[in-house]
């Protein structure tokens, strides 16, 4: 369901995070090779939690709402409206997005003619963010 | 001080290609940092990783690294639910 948010928490550490990226000259060859095999089985650790990491992200979501951190909005369907999802479905998939909430979001931006966040699929791999 | 994030660009070993895979951009993933839920651990791996939302409020989870003062290396990062 659509969410509105604020910004948050940050690291533990209280730094806050700097968009500009850093690519080249910050580590070594070496040591950027080192990262990306250490990026491969970290990937395959990380794969084996997807359940754990679910049920968490599920109560991080319900603790924000508690808090007033997020808002969930809730659309109750008919059992005979289940044409709603199946068009909500395919407008994702038409359109590269991922989520039923996605699709709310670009919904309720026309509708409302008011400024979302929309996702923006596909960064092209091996291409430098300017 | 501000974090610093370590993009590595490489098309087949680099984590910008695993983000993208995952349909994630860097600016999503720092935005993230910027707007943590929660802070945690990946259990399997023992890293540390955090819950955080994107500029379009998905909720996604990133397992990163400190790898020098300030300088993050993300291992990896997805959204976490629809």
């Amino acid at each position: 369901m659509p969410r509105s948010a604020k910004p948050q928490g940050r690291p533990a550490s209280g730094k806050k995070a700097k968009k500009k990226p850093l690519v080249e000259g910050a580590v070594s060859s070496v040591r950027l090779r080192e990262l990306r095999e250490q990026a491969k089985f970290v990937r395959e650790q990380v794969a084996q939690d997807r359940d754990q990491i679910a049920a968490e992200s599920r109560e991080v979501v319900e603790e924000a709402v508690a808090a007033g951190k997020l808002t969930k909005l809730t659309l109750l369907l008919r059992q005979d409206e289940q044409y709603v999802l199946e068009a909500l479905d395919r407008y994702a998939s038409e359109r590269g997005l991922r989520s039923r909430n996605q699709v709310l979001r670009a919904a309720l931006a026309r509708l409302l003619n008011i400024e979302l966040d929309r996702p923006h699929w596909g960064w092209p791999p091996g291409r430098r963010r300017k | 001080m501000r974090f610093e994030f370590l993009w590595d660009d490489d098309p087949d070993e680099g984590n910008v290609a695993h983000i993208v895979q995952h349909g994630l951009t860097p600016a999503d993933v720092e935005h993230a940092f910027q707007n943590v839920l929660r802070q945690t651990t990946s259990r399997s791996s023992g890293r540390p990783a955090l819950f955080g939302l994107t500029p379009d409020d998905r909720v996604i989870f990133v397992v990163f690294e400190e790898i020098a003062d300030a300088l993050i290396y993300v291992f990896t990062a997805y959204a976490t639910e629809d």
